[in-house]
């Protein structure tokens, strides 16, 4: 899960603005940290996610619903893969970023439903669905982390730098 | 609130608390963690007024805090209980969810002596290398008291968990992690829903029920010349299911790299010397179950910082940065439940 670009750059502008000026003493670093804001507030008109990024998310989510879909449908107590899983290859960051929530809100909805009624469902169906299911964890989780930073908790509980590699 | 306004409200309510003048010297908020907020307060007094120590820590539970809204009552209530344990733990003083006195939920508890090692090595006054093996028994010893606390008959404790059983305990730690999820999570998320299914499917029956401190770690600990002077960090404390808290320790995200649980001592040590000090056997493979529901309440702490950061309006960045671990947390998840299966 992230948080949209729109709220992370306007926390980085306050916390700037909130945090790190206030308590910054030195007038070169804080005509610094000033640019920054601004740099921050220009990128803000400009920037969205990156549509490879968003491209992958959705491509794990048609494929995994492609495939819960003959399974689940008319399943007591399960709710059907409504949403619309076709995405033009031309859709831009917005239709992209849409079309992932509302795929993943609704296959989600299944597969929720699926394990409420398991139950009472063919075992055969059970495993396929698990084993369809983690693979599409597997791949969604490894798609995200393509575009993780290693983050130092250190540094941001103390305050103190630490030795940078290289 | 600026702290010179919250110096002026701590000085009103210890006044009126302890019915003579108290003054606040010095107010400092120290920078460590991401939920409650921790102040050293310095105190000044007329003849007469019965401080408990001119130096007090103040936790703040603000509403923008991670796990907001707050209640200051079960942390204060089982401290006060383990005041009769021989656990290292601050004594607690006073404390109030009434956010008219100081703003949010608080409590004032003892200043013990010492600093927290945290999870990463490498700190250049760091005491676990020196004192590793001494800092590795007391942490066993530590929470061998506080399982073996005598909960049932402590009177602040009488409303906790009603319902709680040995049968059902992993059930219902599994359904507060749902109910986290439920109100953290700004749209579903795949991986939670599965292991939360994997963890209902699996649960296992408790062989007794204890106070889980449901945070403990290296981090959570003060350390003066070797010793441990308190465990800190309360506020996830139920009644479950020992084993919860060896499930935790041992997570790797806590272990600096060393491969030790916690940076202290090699996981078979630590389950041997806490069998030794309980006479409990550790069942390992319900310490791996908990060690799995561990690591998805660590997930839905990133979820919580991503909602906390997203709609509360904080500009606490750290909330942003916590946010992003939630993938790597969540592929961690699902890794310990294929290691499990």
């Amino acid at each position: 899960m992230n948080n949209s670009l729109e709220r992370l750059l306007d926390g980085m502008v306050s916390t700037l603005d909130e945090h790190i000026i206030p308590n910054l003493q030195d007038d070169f670093a804080r005509g610094q940290a000033f640019g920054v804001i601004y740099m921050l507030r220009c990128i803000r008109k400009r920037a969205a996610w990156s549509t490879g990024y968003l491209r992958a998310q959705v491509d794990a989510l048609q494929a995994v619903s492609a495939e819960l879909q003959p399974l689940l449908t008319g399943l007591p107590g399960v709710p059907a893969i409504s949403a619309n899983l076709s995405v033009s290859a031309e859709a831009g960051e917005a239709d992209l970023e849409h079309a992932r929530d509302e795929i993943n809100r609704s296959v989600c909805a299944a597969y929720e439903g699926f394990e409420q009624h398991h139950c009472a469902l063919p075992a055969a169906v059970v495993s396929e669905v698990r084993e369809a299911w983690e693979r599409y964890l597997t791949v969604q989780l490894k798609t995200e982390l393509k575009f993780n930073v290693s983050l130092n908790f250190s540094e941001i509980s103390t305050g103190q730098a630490t030795a940078k590699a290289g | 609130m600026t702290e010179q306004s919250l110096e002026a409200r701590v000085s009103a309510y210890l006044s009126n608390r302890l019915g003579g003048d108290v003054r606040v010297d010095t107010l400092r908020r120290f920078p460590v963690g991401f939920s409650w907020a921790t102040f050293g307060v310095d105190l000044v007094a007329d003849p007469g007024v019965a401080l408990p120590a001119c130096s007090l820590i103040l936790r703040m539970g603000a509403d923008d805090g991670l796990y907001a809204p707050y209640s200051s009552k079960r942390q204060f209530q089982v401290l006060a209980a383990l005041e009769r344990s021989p656990m290292p733990t601050p004594r607690v003083y006073w404390h109030s969810d009434d956010r008219r006195l100081l703003g949010a939920p608080f409590f004032f508890c003892e200043r013990s002596v010492g600093r927290a090692p945290l999870p990463s090595a490498g700190a250049p006054d760091d005491p676990v290398p020196e004192h590793r093996a001494n800092l590795g028994s007391q942490f066993v010893a530590a929470l061998a008291q506080l399982h073996q606390f005598d909960w049932r008959a402590a009177p602040e404790l009488t409303d906790w968990e009603p319902g709680v059983t040995v049968d059902n305990t992993a059930l219902h730690q599994v359904e507060v992690c749902v109910e986290d999820y439920r109100r953290w999570a700004m749209q579903p998320e795949p991986t939670v829903l599965w292991a939360a299914n994997w963890l209902r499917r699996h649960a296992p029956k408790a062989s007794r029920l204890c106070i889980v401190h449901g945070d403990y770690r290296i981090g959570n600990f003060l350390v003066q010349d070797g010793r441990i002077t308190a465990m800190l960090d309360w506020e996830s404390t139920h009644i479950g299911d020992p084993n919860e808290d060896l499930g935790w320790a041992s997570l790797a995200q806590f272990n600096g790299g060393s491969g030790l649980v916690s940076r202290l001592l090699p996981e078979a040590d630590f389950f041997r010397r806490y069998e030794e000090r309980t006479g409990w056997q550790v069942d390992v493979d319900v310490v791996r179950y908990y060690g799995v529901m561990s690591m998805l309440k660590l997930a839905l702490v990133n979820l919580a910082a991503a909602q906390r950061f997203q709609l509360s309006g904080t500009s606490d960045i750290r909330m942003a940065a916590l946010a992003t671990q939630s993938t790597s947390t969540l592929r961690q998840v699902q890794k310990l439940i294929e290691a499990v299966q």
